[in-house]
Formats: structure tokens, C-alpha cells, sequence
């Protein structure tokens, strides 16, 4: 029997960080595309809908990761959609119940984040391999990234096609005549989201390139120092 | 030539001789315990197919267990959230509540409840559904329409699923402020979810909003079946 690795502070950071910018399933894995152009017409949608995910994808992470020594192989798929229904009907339940303005704005989109892709792609690629701590922290921050996506680009649409901020208008924008409803419809949201994709990536790839050639000179500068330090010793 | 195709037969023959040997039962221990393998592999399938059945049947009933649980706490009733809602419209109190149960409503229309409040006006809840060129989405559009000496008094949105920013434009108090003091004998309430042609001057026609005519319908018809209800069976 192998022994447990201790769990180390990276292992609970990491997947939290990445799954906020690096691995934002929103404007990088493009993961979710559905929800997110159908719900982001007002910003509150967007952030409803991206907390309820964030919910259902925590809960899912961590028994399917409590579980995945015992899921076979077979019939693991059916098994994770199993438990992330039931979670996405709590979540539905819930709002039902105690948020009726939000489940009536979201409607049929709360039971559809069962077939959410970022939810199964998440459970199947890192839940099933990972330990608890790390499954959490990953659906965490998977979630936040989301929902973070969600509301961003709810702001814009609603800013552009409705010229309200969270539901306050505007009066500025409205006087303008700013508010221009294509930015409702779905080919207003399609344009909006290819604008921050490109925006985003373009964003996050200048920051990995930054940092990328700092390590590198760091690394440089290490063997250069090495070097003359082993001339010195020569000499 | 003879003796050579003689030969050539017993050779045959020994073959199919040899054929025909039934095979010897293993004696070694080597071929004992392969025997015993191939027989638990057989075993390790059905075993297998056990544990599937077991792991889902689990993960399905503690899912079924949790969701009743949830159930339990969050059940609504749809009476105690309608009545709720009126008291949070209107200030009259509610007196007493109409009974329904042998109302038919117009085709694609609910009438949800009718209440009558202490001044004397008739409060009825009523949902025009999703059909053609009425309502835009699937949840239709759910209002109340509160009526009193013979006029519509006020109107409130209680549920709807229309497009925000769009749909929405026909579901505020600045639309249906054309509804307000409008004679109930204005609206044509035999016509069913059918509009009025502009042409049709008796009857009250709304203005409808650019952009959000569908929804603009479905007001109109959830309007009409409030005003049916009260005159059908109200004190009007």
C-alpha cells in the first residue's frame, strides 16, 4: 500500500490561481458557451448563474473525489452526471424557493448546468485523479473564474445594449442613445464574446510571455555567475 | 504404385487416427493451475458486473435520499407565494377567495386566483401561456390585475420569463398605464386569446411595444382573461 503524500500549500493555491486566469473556463477553455451567452444579458444573471455553477462544481469535485477509488472505470461518466444533477437540482430547489427573482430570470438555465461542459470536463480531468483538498480548491477556482467571466461579460452587454449597471440606468448612456439592443440578442453576444476572448488571451499571453523570459534571464544569469565562479577557482 | 498410395492412405489415416485421440486430462500442476485461472477470470467478470450494479444502485438511492431531504425544506406552496405577492401590491387586505374550480378559461389561459378584498375589489391572477405570437418565451407572462367599480385599477407583473431589456419594456408600470380606468365592457372577452383588429373601435386596443410585440400580446390576453373571470363570476 503506498503511502499518502502530505498535502502541500502549492497543491490548494495552484488549482485555485489557475482556474481563476490561466485556466478561466470562460475566455480560455471556452467551456460553457451556452449558459454564458443566454444568461449574460443582464449582469446579475451572470453572477447568479456563475455562483449556482461554482456551487454544483465544488459539491461534484469533492465526492467524486472522496469516491473516485471506488467509481469503476465503466461507469464513471454515468456516475459523475448522476451527481452533478443532483446538486444542479439543490441549486434549483434553492433559488426556487428562496431567490424566486433569480430563478425566474434564469429559468430553464439552472436544471441545464447538469450538462454543463466546464462541470464534467473538471470531475473527469481533475476531481477523478486528485485528492479532496485540491478537487475543492480546483472547482473553487473554476468556479470564481466563471463566474467572474459570467458577470464581465453581463456587464458589458447590458452597459451597451441596455444602458444599465447591475439593473441602474444609466442616464448618461440613455441620453446618448447609447443602448442598442443587438448587444441583447445572441449576435450582440456572440460579438461582445469574441471581443473579450481576443481582449483576454491576448491580455494573459503578454503576462506569461513576461514572465517567461524572466525566469529565463534569471536562469541565464545563474549559469553565468556558475561559470565564472568555476574560472575563479580555476585561476 | 499401388504400395505407395497404400502407404500414403495408412499415413492418412494415422492422421485422422491422431485427430480422433481424445485429449489427455492434465495430470501436471502447471496446467492444474492454469485450469483454475481461466475459471476465476470467469468469476472476476460476474464479480465486476456486481460491483457496477452496487456502486450505482448506492450513489443513486443517497442521491434520491438528499434530494427529498431538500424537498422537504423547500417546498412552496403556490397559494401562500400568490398571496404573499398581492399583499406586497396592494394595500387593501384580502376578505375572501373565490372559488374557481368551476371556471373554464379561454384557450391558452390560466386564471390562478381570484380573491376579493375588503374594499370591495376583485383581485385575480391571471397567465397568459406561450402560443403563437403570445408570450416570447416558454414561462408566459403572469399578472395581477386588481379591478374595482367596473374598471381596471392597477396591474403588476408576478412571473414571466421574457427577454430583459426587450420583453421587459411591456411588463412595467409605464405600460400598463394604458390599461388604468379602462371599462371593463371595453375588452372583448368572447374573442378568447384572439387580439382586436385595429379596425374593431369598441373594444379597447393597447399600444404595443416595438421590439416586444409578443410580450405586448400576452399582457393583453392575461388582461382579457381577468377581466372574463370577474365578469363571468363576479358582482360586475
Amino acid at each position: 500500500m503506498k503511502a499518502k503524500e502530505k498535502l502541500r500549500l502549492n497543491d490548494l493555491t495552484a488549482p485555485l490561481g489557475n482556474g481563476i486566469i490561466k485556466n478561466n473556463a470562460t475566455f480560455r477553455l471556452v467551456l460553457g458557451s451556452c449558459p454564458t451567452l443566454a444568461v449574460t444579458t443582464l449582469a446579475t444573471n451572470g453572477l447568479g448563474m456563475g455562483l449556482a455553477v461554482t456551487f454544483v462544481l465544488v459539491c461534484a469535485n469533492a465526492i467524486v473525489s472522496m469516491l473516485r477509488n471506488l467509481i469503476p472505470r465503466k461507469v464513471r461518466i454515468p456516475v459523475y452526471i448522476l451527481i452533478i444533477a443532483t446538486f444542479s437540482t439543490i441549486v434549483e430547489m434553492v433559488t426556487r424557493a428562496f431567490l424566486p427573482d433569480l430563478y425566474a430570470k434564469l429559468g430553464l438555465f439552472i436544471p441545464l448546468i447538469v450538462v454543463n461542459c466546464v462541470l464534467l470536463a473538471r470531475v473527469e480531468s481533475f476531481a477523478s485523479l486528485n485528492r479532496v483538498g485540491p478537487s475543492i480548491m480546483d472547482g473553487l477556482g473554476i468556479g470564481i473564474g466563471f463566474t467572474l467571466g459570467l458577470t464581465l461579460l453581463g456587464m458589458v452587454r447590458e452597459f451597451l445594449g441596455a444602458g444599465t449597471f447591475f439593473g441602474m440606468p444609466i442616464k448618461a448612456a440613455i441620453e446618448l442613445g447609447l443602448p442598442m439592443a443587438i448587444f441583447i440578442l445572441p449576435a450582440g453576444g456572440f460579438m461582445i464574446y469574441g471581443f473579450m476572448l481576443v481582449a483576454f488571451n491576448a491580455i494573459i499571453g503578454k503576462i506569461e510571455n513576461h514572465v517567461a523570459n524572466k525566469n529565463k534571464n534569471g536562469k541565464v544569469e545563474e549559469i553565468e555567475e556558475k561559470k565564472e565562479v568555476s574560472i575563479g577557482d580555476n585561476a | 504404385m499401388s504400395r505407395k498410395l497404400l502407404k500414403n492412405n495408412d499415413i492418412k489415416n494415422d492422421k485422422v487416427a491422431e485427430k480422433q485421440v481424445p485429449p489427455v486430462q492434465p495430470t501436471t500442476n502447471n496446467e492444474l493451475e492454469k485450469k483454475s485461472e481461466r475459471k476465476k477470470k470467469g468469476k472476476f467478470k460476474f464479480n465486476e458486473s456486481i460491483k457496477i450494479v452496487l456502486v450505482l444502485t448506492i450513489i443513486a438511492a443517497i442521491s434520491a435520499s438528499l434530494l427529498a431531504l431538500v424537498n422537504k425544506y423547500t417546498k412552496q406552496d403556490k397559494d401562500l407565494v400568490i398571496k404573499t405577492k398581492i399583499e406586497e401590491k396592494y394595500s387593501a387586505k384580502l376578505k375572501e377567495k373565490v372559488d374557481i374550480s368551476s371556471y373554464r378559461p379561454t384557450e391558452k389561459t390560466v386564471i390562478e386566483a381570484y380573491y376579493i378584498a375588503e374594499n370591495d375589489a376583485h383581485i385575480v391572477v391571471a397567465k397568459a401561456e406561450k402560443s403563437d405570437k403570445i408570450a416570447y418565451n416558454a414561462a408566459g407572462v403572469e399578472l395581477i390585475v386588481i379591478i374595482k367599480d367596473n374598471k381596471i385599477e392597477e396591474i403588476h407583473t408576478l412571473s414571466h420569463s421574457e427577454t430583459p431589456g426587450l420583453g421587459t419594456k411591456a411588463l412595467n408600470n409605464d405600460y400598463y398605464k394604458q390599461y388604468i380606468g379602462v371599462s371593463l365592457d371595453r375588452f372583448n372577452i368572447d374573442s378568447g386569446p384572439v387580439l382586436e383588429s385595429p379596425s374593431s373601435s369598441a373594444f379597447f386596443t393597447p399600444k404595443i411595444v416595438t421590439s416586444a410585440t409578443y410580450t405586448s400580446n400576452a399582457v393583453h390576453v392575461a388582461v382579457k382573461a381577468a377581466v372574463r373571470v370577474v365578469k363571468t363570476m363576479g358582482d360586475n
